[in-house]
């Protein structure tokens, strides 16, 4: 296994436990359907309403560079929305007239992608010579940041990503806390384990911005 | 749909969407991690076991929320934190929208709205002619040779009408006879040239080579034919003209066709920044030319392939004098016969025929479609398809007693290609056309191509001499050639089924779905407030996201 690889493969755990499957190979994945969801009605009443959507692929390219403050999915001067767009459903109106808005598989995949790539450049970003405090009250490069500085960080990053106002107090924040706390975690454990190179602190960060993106509260509105 | 279903539906809904969103996510698996630890976090409502990890179960949206999906669909964009604490501060979600439709005192203008819109319009409008690049003649293109750097008209043909053979010019300088002409030399058979340099329009900082014969720069051969026009095409006396002036390259056809489309999305915008009423769209005269555009109205016009814009509906005299890669756009008024964006070469060449141009528009702009009934059409029988009028064909006129006459308004507008033909040059009758019948061999080019000359049966034979668009037209429907597709618009304004349909659209764009029977009266109340603005379509879209409808989101 490179180097690199086991990077990979480091980095993946922060977000699931992967590892076990890097270091014994591919695991069958079972393909029938999944239990989610507990199938009991929800009561929303009859009145006239708007279909929650999923953003169209310019929302997502232009919102994505709005919350991290200018970086898009680029590669080189390549957009990588606009060199994919085909794939994510945008219609160039001779093939297809419209755009499809399906929160489908090959969408999620692009967007992990994108969130891989845009996330790792902010938490880069931050921990270098010309931050603009997108974990504001947060160093990203600090190791054991004090708990309420954490708090604070992950309330404006909900409001920035999702909308949404929590005060640093909220149960709503508690899950997200376990995110950065779980990936802090293996941050550190990289440091101490001879076949894991080491992870800066930024990692952790990193992994709450990719998680941000992933979340169908970036995605949908 | 009765209240209960609604009712019901809206029940099974967010169960659906739990399913749908975290099965993905878990199916996902590996490939998005981070999604999965993401829905880990944060359960669905329907699922959520500590309810203050999970955001409320009210589908009338905060005013957060609420915020960012009116900043979404008016701008394209989240709303930023600062606008987001303003929020927080005091200030009304609908101070927003005022101030992001430009409806505010001293508001900006609108232009990310503007930029939503025209991308909206593409689902009407289908605004993509890249594939139409038959407006230039493939015999004119330019090409570069990846060994040589020689430029030359690269179409075989060609070649061997300046040498014989299909080949290019050889590697060196070009020398000329005293008639001025390239000297040649015989290689293989060819008579081949040299080179000379130029500076080419679409970049006239650099020089390039170019073959003699292909940079040849007489206005008319020594055959009178004018070399910038198609006829010259395969006459050795004519090249590309000055700064090869008349030949495309790849990346200029894509420049223009683009730009075709970069004009009608100019409009569409003008129209919103200008607030302008909405209608004015499909009537206005106005359209805005780069050099790009500027440069093929002015010198390629005329080297069409098989999808012709000439005669051409634009004052060419009257262009702004501005090289090809000047992009900026500027405004320009087109003659008297413009309908807007039903007009414009990118409708007339993604919709070449009057059929699909009218079929476009009563399904975008009237909400008509045209579509066979449920219970389908009956099969042709051998006394029905005698009939070549498919206005009284059985089958044909369930769509086509209407269409027929809707595509007349585009009578005057070249099918299978977008030129306008006035009638002072193209009378509804002309008796040579007629003749052609007759004398197949001396036919006229403008009578092949735009009037009837063959009868395939006697209910043909009155049409023959005639303009097609007059072909087998009613005479209470004679008019509409003349009106042209303002009067498509201004019937559909008369009788409310453009104010309906535009609302309707509207609406279902910014509710993101098919509007209900039971939505009527609401439907029906923003139509009469959007005619009462002067069709004004700001307007319209804000009582349309400031409605509880839109707020409500499931």
């Amino acid at each position: 296994m490179t180097t690199r690889s086991i990077a990979r493969c480091g980095l993946a755990a922060l977000f699931v436990l992967v590892l076990p499957a890097c270091a014994e190979g591919p695991v069958p994945v079972s393909l029938e359907e999944h239990g989610f969801g507990d199938e009991r009605p929800v009561e929303v009443g009859g009145e006239p309403w708007r279909e929650r959507r999923r953003m169209d692929i310019a929302q997502v390219d232009a919102s994505l560079r709005r919350v991290t403050g200018g970086i898009g999915w680029d590669i080189g001067t390549t957009n990588q929305f606009v060199r994919f767009d085909d794939s994510l459903g945008v219609p160039d109106y001779v093939s297809s007239t419209s755009e499809d808005r399906a929160v489908s598989l090959i969408f999620l995949k692009f967007l992990d992608d994108a969130a891989r790539n845009v996330c790792r450049r902010v938490a880069d970003r931050e921990g270098g010579d010309a931050p603009i405090g997108t974990f504001a009250p947060v160093d990203v490069d600090a190791e054991g940041p004090a708990p309420a500085d954490v708090d604070a960080a992950l309330a404006a990053l909900l409001l920035n990503f999702h909308g949404r106002r929590v005060a640093p107090t909220s149960p709503a924040l508690t899950p997200w806390r376990t995110l950065y706390t779980r990936a802090s975690a293996e941050v550190a454990a990289s440091v101490a384990d001879p076949d894991r190179p080491d992870l800066p602190p930024r990692r952790a960060w990193e992994t709450v911005c990719v998680a941000l993106v992933d979340h169908p509260d970036f995605y949908t509105y | 749909m009765t209240r209960p279903e609604e009712r019901e539906r809206g029940r099974a809904k967010l169960g659906r969407r739990a399913r749908v969103a975290f099965g993905v996510l878990g199916g996902v698996g590996v490939i998005a991690a981070a999604a999965l630890g993401a829905s880990l976090l944060t359960p669905s409502p329907a699922e959520c076991d500590e309810p203050g990890s999970c955001r409320a179960l009210e589908p009338r949206l905060d005013d957060h929320a609420y915020l960012r999906a009116l900043s979404l669909d008016l701008r394209g964009v989240v709303p930023t934190v600062e606008e987001y604490d303003a929020l927080a501060g005091g200030k009304a979600p609908e101070t927003f929208v005022d101030a992001w439709l430009g409806l505010s005192p001293g508001a900006p203008p609108p232009t990310e709205f503007a930029e939503r819109v025209v991308s909206r319009h593409g689902a009407l409008l289908w605004p993509n002619i890249d594939n139409v690049d038959r407006i230039f003649h493939f015999r004119r293109g330019l090409s570069r040779d990846s060994t040589t750097a020689i430029w030359d008209q690269s179409a075989n043909d060609t070649r061997r009408t300046y040498r014989g053979a299909g080949v290019t010019c050889l590697d060196e300088p070009a020398t000329f006879g005293a008639d001025g002409r390239p000297q040649t030399r015989e290689v293989d058979g060819a008579q081949r040239e040299g080179w000379v340099e130029v500076r080419p329009y679409w970049d006239p900082s650099t020089t390039i080579k170019v073959c003699a014969f292909d940079a040849q720069r007489a206005p008319v051969s020594a055959q009178g034919r004018d070399c910038a026009s198609r006829a010259a095409i395969g006459d050795a006396g004519c090249g590309c003209g000055t700064d090869l002036a008349w030949c495309p390259t790849s990346d200029v056809r894509k420049a223009v066709l683009a730009s075709f489309r970069g004009d009608v999305e100019r409009r569409i915008a003008a129209n919103i920044l200008e607030d302008e009423p909405y209608h004015a769209l499909l009537t206005s005269r106005r359209a805005f030319v780069n050099g790009a555009l500027t440069h093929y109205w002015t010198h390629q016009r005329n080297s069409y392939d098989s999808v012709p814009l000439v005669p051409e509906s634009i004052d060419v005299a009257a262009l702004p004098d501005v090289g090809f890669g000047d992009a900026a756009w500027q405004e320009v008024e087109l003659p008297a016969e413009h309908a807007g964006v039903l007009t414009a070469p990118t409708y007339l060449l993604r919709f070449q025929t009057n059929r699909a141009r009218a079929a476009r528009f009563y399904d975008a702009f009237l909400c008509q479609p045209f579509q066979p009934p449920d219970t389908g059409i009956a099969p042709d029988d051998p006394v029905a398809a005698q009939q070549p009028d498919v206005q009284l064909r059985p089958g044909c006129n369930y769509c086509h007693a209407q269409l027929e006459p809707a595509a007349a308004h585009w009578g005057r507008w070249t099918q299978q290609g977008g030129a306008y033909l006035d009638p002072a040059d193209f009378p509804e009758f002309q008796a040579e056309c007629a003749a052609c019948r007759l004398d197949t061999a001396t036919c006229p080019e403008r009578c092949r191509l735009h009037y009837v000359t063959r009868a395939l049966t006697p209910a043909d034979e009155p049409n023959l001499g005639r303009l097609r668009a007059y072909e087998f037209l009613r005479p209470e429907h004679r008019a509409y050639i003349g009106e042209g597709p303002r009067g498509l618009v201004r019937d559909g304004l008369a009788d409310g089924r453009f104010t309906a349909c535009a609302t309707r659209r509207t609406a279902e764009w910014l509710v993101g779905r098919p509007l209900r029977e039971d939505e009527e009266a609401w439907t029906r109340d923003l139509a009469l407030r959007f005619s009462a603005s002067d069709f004004r379509y700001r307007e319209l879209v804000r009582a349309i996201v400031t409605s509880e409808t839109y707020r409500r989101a499931l």
